[in-house]
C-alpha cells in the first residue's frame, strides 16, 4: 500500500467534520492559510496526527508550509516516520 | 525597595546575595531543559548586552524582538534592559509566524514605533528581504547580533525612573495597532505592588507557559520572578497547548507554587480525560488567571475535576488589566485564605437597567459575574456614567483606573492618547460595577474581541474582509461572540449578500475567511451571509456592532 493511500484518508475524514460546512477538501486546498483550520484545530490536528500515525511532531515544524494541504501533510508524515 | 531603579535591579540583589540559587529551567522541545542559576544567568544577560552593544545597539534604541520561546528570546529581551535600549516583544502567532501577512504586519508596526533593530530568526530575515517594505531597520538574527565584534568597554544605561523601558504592542482600529509607552517606574510600581500582593519569594517556584509578548507572560510571568529571587520553570505556550497534561505534571514533579491561566486554557484543563488529571496540585498556592473575563463556570469546572488532586480553590487570583496598566491591575487578594466571590445578579436588570441586582443562584435569571478585586492601596478606581458622574455601587457603567501603574501614552500618537486618558485618569471602556468595594466586570463599551487572550479590534478584521472584491462597503460587520466549545471569544463576521454578487456566496465566504487569517493572523469561527438589512447602523450611518451582536445572538 502506497503512503497516500495511507496517509491522506485518514487525514481526510478526521478534517471532514472540522472545517466550515461545504468547504473543499482536495488533496491541495489551502487548510491554514485560508483560514480553514485555526490555530486550536491546528494543534488538535497535530495530536491526531502523532496517535494516528504514532510519530512525534517538533515544535519546530510548525509552519504553514507543513500542514497548508493534504499533500504537504503526507510529506511531513513520511519525513518523520522514516526518521524514526 | 526603589520604584527609580531599573528594573533587573532586584534581581542583580538577589544574584549578589546567593549566586549559587536556581534563576530558570527553559524547557524545550522533547522536554530536555536548559539551567541557568543567577550568577550563570546574569552572565548571560551582560554578554548579551556587550554583544548588542559591539553590534551598535544603544541605549534609546527600539528593538523589536520576533523570537519563539527559548534561550534566545530570553537572552534577547533581557539583554535588552541590561543595556537600557527599549524592547518591544512582537506576537508570535502559532503557525502563523513569517507568513506573508504577518511579515505586513511587522513592517507596519516597525513604521509606527520608528524602530531602529530587528532581531528575529533566520527563516524570518530571508522572507522579511525578499519583501516590499516600507521601513528600514537594521535585521539582525540572533546569532549576527550577538556575533563577537570588537571589545567594547561595557556602557549601560538600563531605563529608569520616567524613562520608557518597554514598548507594548496593543491592538488598535488599524492593522499597526498601537503601542503603549510604558516607563521603568510604573513598571516597578506594578511588580513590587505584585511581589506583596501575591507574597512571592526566594522559595517560589513560577511555572510560565504564557507568551512574553502577553503582558501576563512578561511581567508576571518572567519579570516579576526574578525581582522576587523565586525560580521560574519556562515552557512554551505550544507546548501548554498540545500537551496540557503534561502542564500539570509539572506542577506536580516540581512542586510548582504559582502559576498562570486564560479562561480558554482553563476551560483546556477542564476538558482533560480524567486519566491525566490525576497529579497532585498541593502545592500551588496562587493560581493567577487573566487575559480575558473568567468565567465562574470555568473555575468550578476546573475545582470538581481536580478536588481530589489537593487543588486549592482559595488559590485562584483573579485579575484585570490591559496594557496601558502595565499588567493585571485589579486583582483579588489571595493573602485573605478566602475563593474569590461570585455575584449572581438579575440578567434582565444588568441588560435593561444597567443595574447589578443581586439574586439566589438558583433563580432562572441569575447569572454569576466573577469579582476581579479590589485595587491596591492609593491606586484609584471609579466607575462613571456617560456624563462622567460617578456611580453608585451596583450601577454599571465605565470603568476608570489612575494611578502610578499607567502607560505615559501610545507611542506618537497623542491623539490616540487624549482618546483614552483625561485629567490623569484612564478611560478603560470596559463596563462594570462595584458591589462591597470589589470591581464586577460585565461587558464593554468598546467593540474590542478578545480571543484567549489576544485583543482584536473589529476595524482591523472589516478592513481585511473589504479588501474581497464583490464586497461592497459598510455591508460586513465583525465582533465577538461567546464560543462555549473553546471557553473564550470566536471571531463572527455577517455579510450582506446582494443578489448580482460576482462571486458564489461559497467562494465569498473562503474568501473572506482566508484575507482575514493572512492579515489578521487569526481564523474567523464563523462566517454568515445575510440579506440586505440585516446590518444595524446608528443614526449617523456608523455600524453599531454592539446592536448587530446581539442581533447575532438572540438568532434574528
Amino acid at each position: 500500500m502506497s503512503d497516500s493511500l495511507s496517509i491522506i484518508p485518514p487525514v481526510r475524514e478526521y478534517l471532514a467534520t472540522r472545517i466550515p460546512e461545504g468547504s473543499p477538501l482536495e488533496d491541495q486546498t489551502k487548510l491554514v492559510s485560508s483560514g480553514m483550520i485555526d490555530s486550536m484545530g491546528l494543534v488538535d490536528l497535530t495530536t491526531f496526527l502523532e496517535v494516528e500515525f504514532s510519530i512525534m511532531i517538533p515544535e519546530e515544524s510548525f509552519t504553514v508550509d507543513n500542514f497548508d494541504t493534504l499533500t504537504a501533510i503526507e510529506a511531513l508524515v513520511t519525513q518523520l516516520r522514516s526518521a524514526k | 525597595m526603589n520604584f527609580q531603579d531599573p528594573i533587573l535591579a532586584g534581581f542583580h540583589a538577589h544574584c549578589d546575595r546567593d549566586p549559587d540559587q536556581p534563576a530558570i529551567e527553559i524547557i524545550g522541545e522533547g522536554g530536555s531543559s536548559i539551567y541557568h542559576n543567577r550568577r550563570e544567568l546574569r552572565a548571560l544577560i551582560r554578554d548579551t548586552a556587550a554583544r548588542f552593544q559591539s553590534q551598535g545597539i544603544t541605549p534609546g534604541d527600539k528593538v523589536l524582538i520576533k523570537l519563539s520561546h527559548g534561550d534566545a528570546l530570553l537572552r534577547t529581551l533581557l539583554g535588552c534592559f541590561e543595556l537600557g535600549a527599549i524592547p518591544c516583544l512582537l506576537p508570535w502567532r502559532f503557525a502563523h509566524a513569517g507568513s506573508p501577512g504577518d511579515l505586513k504586519r511587522l513592517d507596519l508596526q516597525a513604521t509606527s514605533i520608528e524602530a531602529e533593530w530587528l532581531i528575529t530568526t533566520p527563516a524570518i530575515k530571508e522572507s522579511w528581504l525578499s519583501i516590499e517594505r516600507n521601513w528600514r531597520v537594521e535585521l539582525r538574527t540572533f546569532a549576527e547580533a550577538t556575533a563577537k565584534n570588537h571589545d567594547t568597554v561595557a556602557d549601560f544605561k538600563p531605563a529608569q525612573g520616567e524613562a520608557t523601558a518597554y514598548l507594548q504592542f496593543t491592538s488598535g482600529t488599524t492593522g499597526a495597532g498601537r503601542t503603549a509607552e510604558l516607563s521603568a517606574q510604573a513598571i516597578q510600581h506594578c511588580l513590587h505592588r505584585d511581589a506583596t500582593k501575591l507574597d512571592l519569594g526566594t522559595k517560589d517556584r513560577v511555572l510560565n507557559w504564557l507568551p512574553l509578548y502577553h503582558d501576563l507572560g512578561l511581567f508576571a510571568g518572567l519579570l516579576l520572578p526574578l525581582l522576587s529571587g523565586a525560580r521560574i520553570i519556562w515552557m512554551s505556550p505550544v507546548r501548554f497547548l498540545r500537551r496540557p497534561a503534561e502542564f500539570l505534571d509539572t506542577i506536580d514533579r516540581k512542586s510548582i507554587t504559582v502559576t498562570f491561566a486564560t479562561n480558554a486554557a482553563l476551560h483546556q484543563l477542564a476538558g482533560l480525560p480524567e486519566t491525566d488529571t490525576r497529579p497532585d496540585l498541593s502545592s500551588l498556592k496562587r493560581f493567577i488567571c487573566g487575559g480575558e473575563p473568567i468565567r465562574h463556570e470555568s473555575l468550578r469546572r476546573f475545582e470538581d475535576l481536580f478536588k481530589t488532586q489537593q487543588f486549592d480553590p482559595a488559590s485562584w487570583v483573579i485579575g484585570y488589566g490591559m496594557a496601558e496598566t502595565v499588567v493585571g491591575v485589579i486583582a483579588t487578594d489571595p493573602r485573605t485564605g478566602q475563593t474569590p466571590r461570585t455575584d449572581w445578579v438579575e440578567s434582565h436588570a444588568l441588560k435593561t437597567n444597567n443595574q447589578a441586582v443581586a439574586c439566589e443562584p438558583d433563580k432562572a435569571t441569575a447569572i454569576p459575574i466573577v469579582t476581579c478585586g479590589q485595587p491596591w492601596h492609593r491606586d484609584e478606581l471609579k466607575i462613571i456614567d456617560e456624563n462622567g458622574t460617578d456611580l453608585a455601587e451596583r450601577v454599571v457603567g465605565e470603568v476608570c483606573l489612575r494611578g502610578p501603574f499607567l502607560f505615559s501614552g501610545y507611542y506618537r500618537q497623542p491623539e490616540e492618547t487624549a482618546k483614552v486618558m483625561r485629567d490623569g485618569w484612564l478611560y478603560t471602556g470596559d463596563l462594570g460595577y462595584l458591589a462591597d468595594g470589589h470591581l464586577y466586570i460585565c461587558g464593554r463599551r468598546k467593540d474590542l474581541i478578545i480571543v484567549g487572550g489576544t485583543n482584536i479590534h473589529p476595524e482591523e478584521i472589516e478592513a481585511a474582509a473589504q479588501t474581497v472584491s464583490g464586497l461592497s462597503p459598510g455591508r460586513l460587520v465583525a465582533f465577538g461572540a461567546p464560543n462555549d466549545q473553546t471557553g473564550t471569544e470566536g471571531i463572527i463576521v455577517v455579510m450582506e449578500i446582494a443578489r448580482q454578487e460576482t462571486l458564489s456566496i461559497p467562494s465569498l465566504e473562503a474568501a473572506v475567511r482566508q484575507r482575514i487569517t493572512e492579515q489578521v493572523g487569526l481564523a474567523p469561527q464563523r462566517i454568515l451571509s445575510m440579506p440586505r438589512g440585516w446590518i444595524i447602523k446608528t443614526s449617523s450611518g456608523k455600524l453599531s456592532r454592539h446592536k448587530c451582536r446581539t442581533k447575532y445572538l438572540n438568532h434574528e
